[in-house]
């Protein structure tokens, strides 16, 4: 039996197939995207018309305006921004400063500690839902963003990420800075985060496109635009007359989606390996 | 500097039924430099690491000038260490690394300079101070390793074989390096390593370790030609030492063959049998003066180093129940001798050198 050689046949036909399943996969994804921003670029009745036209003929910017006419984008966009950015800063602080003790503290009830947090990880969040309402009323917090940000500011997906990525960390490194007298902080800081950008650069983003797409939360306890982020306010677009008017919606989808595409792109590259890079030999 | 003390220091781990390290007594004088060595396992680490703090100690105690550091932190310690990967850290330059240390104890920016500067001149890193660990050679990594060390100016050092990942070459130069620095800072420092040429050429004092009990401490000459055990005589020289079982005792002498017999000191009477060691340079070939033992052996292989020759061989017409481990002995000759395979040769053993140990091992005195 011959082993499979890129140029023989064998290797031939399997990356074929390769290619032909990862082709596959990018049109499943990228077939939606696409007709969302070919549509938000559509006249209304072009949108509905059987077969179906894949280049927006004419091309309008009409639905755009009506996005901005039509609901309070811009209050919707701050208030995205602010419940966003809030709790992405805290989650990450949080997320980091858990994991650091979790995997470099000595202390009792470490493992008890971690095992509820890898608990609470399995908590789906729409059973928590009705509790957290009732605690927020009777704060009289409804139509805050205190409302809803504390409920939405707990963190276990990012400690488990991380203290596993510290845990991944060379040891030698640590006991060094150990024996070089840095205190915690300076551990954190100075060795310990270095060492891990790529994995809280990941985290980061994955904590804001999760936060950017909040919707059932906001939902609940947002009443107007004053703090309904995007997400809540895209979905009023949707009824506005009784049936959906989908190019504003999508033109909204389109506008909701590019500040996160920008700032994945911005990120990405960062995402790479090799910090550790000379660190130790081996 | 500052004088260290084992005190029954143990190691015990929850998962396995004998300590990492038993009870080790261990005295160290203020800027002795002194080795411990053993095959892996041995828990020689874990003797470095419970010094350093890093590794808890579950009985004993161990003192840093007379002090009981045994519960102290690593970082309370003032001892440094030198890791075995290096362990630098990678966003930091060479300057930087070995600065870390003086920063986090509060040393002012000048004097931080000045110490960094120092180090940087004796070991050489001055145009690498602004290089990051990624750019440098394993040579120049295990320089900063060492500046990072010696910038702090501790009581003592700890090195965990710090030569094991650079190259034959490297490593030589490097050992006589850190003997040669050593005795200029006069910093007490426990080194060590599984390579026995490492702790006979650096160590003022050996330490032979084997599943974490000390077979014997002493300088690299009295471990070398007075081992305790068969253990030791077998870890030290290289190569090992010939170890010849089931010597019978006749009439006080120890008869390997008729023509080779050495005499058996007066701790050994009594015994029936014992174990003759035998260094591979403690024979010569040929007929010389009468009174040296004289054994015949066969050549099996023979290994040419360049500077000497290694003969592989067999000897015969030993004593009856004489066995020699593994399946032949070695001889060390004059490079000029001309041996060949096969070849019958008469050897001339110094049975001055010859080494005695009892049944369990130990060495008969």
């Amino acid at each position: 039996m011959s082993a499979p050689t890129p140029a023989g046949g064998t290797g031939l036909r399997g990356r074929v197939g390769g290619y032909a399943g990862l082709l596959l996969v990018v049109l499943l994804v990228a077939i939606p995207l696409y007709w969302i921003l070919i549509s938000s670029l559509k006249e209304r009745p072009d949108i509905y018309t059987v077969p179906v036209s894949w280049f927006p003929d004419p091309v309008t910017g009409a639905n755009y305006s009506t996005v901005g006419t039509g609901v309070a984008f811009t209050d919707y966009l701050r208030n995205s921004v602010v419940i966003t950015a809030t709790l992405t800063v805290v989650q990450v602080a949080l997320g980091v400063l858990s994991a650091f003790a979790l995997a470099f503290l000595r202390f009792p009830g470490r493992t008890a500690v971690l095992l509820f947090v890898i608990g609470s990880l399995m908590v789906p969040n729409q059973i928590t839902v009705i509790s957290n309402y009732a605690l927020v009323a009777q704060l009289g917090w409804r139509n805050t963003f205190a409302g809803i940000i504390v409920p939405l500011a707990g963190v276990a997906f990012g400690t488990f990420l991380m203290r596993n990525h510290f845990l991944s960390l060379p040891r030698e490194i640590i006991e060094a800075a150990e024996m070089d007298a840095a205190g915690p902080l300076r551990m954190l800081w100075r060795v310990v985060l270095p060492m891990s950008w790529p994995t809280l650069i990941a985290f980061t983003l994955i904590t804001i496109v999760n936060e950017w797409n909040q919707y059932l939360w906001p939902l609940l306890i947002a009443d107007d635009a004053s703090v309904a982020p995007l997400p809540v306010g895209l979905a009023q677009l949707q009824d506005t007359q009784g049936l959906t008017n989908w190019g504003p919606v999508l033109a909204g989808t389109v506008l909701t989606m590019l500040p996160i595409l920008v700032i994945f792109l911005a990120l990405q590259r960062h995402m790479i390996k090799g910090l550790t890079a000379g660190a130790v030999k081996g | 500097m500052a004088a260290v003390t084992f005190e029954a220091a143990t190691r015990s781990f929850p998962q396995s039924d004998r300590p990492a390290v038993d009870s080790l007594d261990l005295e160290i004088g203020d800027g002795e430099f002194v080795v411990v060595v053993g095959p892996s396992g041995c828990g020689k680490s874990t003797s470095l690491r419970m010094l350093a703090g890093l590794e808890p100690v579950s009985s004993g105690r161990v003192l840093i000038d007379g002090v009981d550091v045994t519960g102290r932190r690593a970082r309370d310690r003032d001892v440094a260490m030198v890791f075995q990967s290096y362990a630098l850290y990678p966003s930091m330059t060479a300057g930087e690394n070995m600065a870390f240390a003086l920063r986090n104890l509060g040393v002012g920016a000048a004097e931080i300079r000045a110490r960094v500067a120092e180090a940087a001149r004796i070991l050489q890193l001055e145009d690498l101070l602004d290089r990051k660990p990624a750019r440098m050679s394993g040579g120049q990594r295990q320089r900063v390793a060492m500046g990072r060390a010696i910038v702090r100016d501790p009581k003592v050092f700890c090195m965990d074989e710090p030569l094991s990942n650079l190259d034959a070459k490297l490593r030589v130069s490097t050992r006589a390096e850190i003997a040669a620095l050593q005795k200029r800072l006069g910093t007490t420092t426990v080194y060590v390593t599984h390579d026995q040429t490492e702790a006979m050429t650096m160590g003022d004092r050996v330490v032979v370790l084997r599943d974490g009990r000390v077979q014997q401490i002493g300088t690299p000459t009295e471990l070398y030609e007075r081992p305790v055990n068969t253990f030791v005589a077998g870890f030290i020289g290289s190569p090992s030492i010939n170890l010849v079982d089931g010597v019978p005792v006749r009439e006080g002498r120890a008869v390997v063959a008729g023509s080779l017999q050495v005499p058996v000191p007066p701790s050994g009477a009594g015994l029936g049998s014992v174990t003759v060691g035998l260094r591979p340079e403690g024979v010569d070939v040929g007929d010389g003066p009468t009174g040296d033992g004289r054994l015949v052996a066969r050549v099996l292989r023979v290994e040419r180093t360049g500077a000497e020759i290694f003969a592989l061989v067999q000897p015969v017409g030993l004593s009856d129940g004489v066995k020699y481990r593994g399946d032949h002995l070695v001889v060390r000759l004059d490079k000029r001798l001309a041996v060949e395979e096969g070849a019958e040769l008469s050897l001339r053993v110094h049975v001055d050198e010859a080494l005695l140990f009892d049944g369990d091992g130990d060495a008969l005195r």
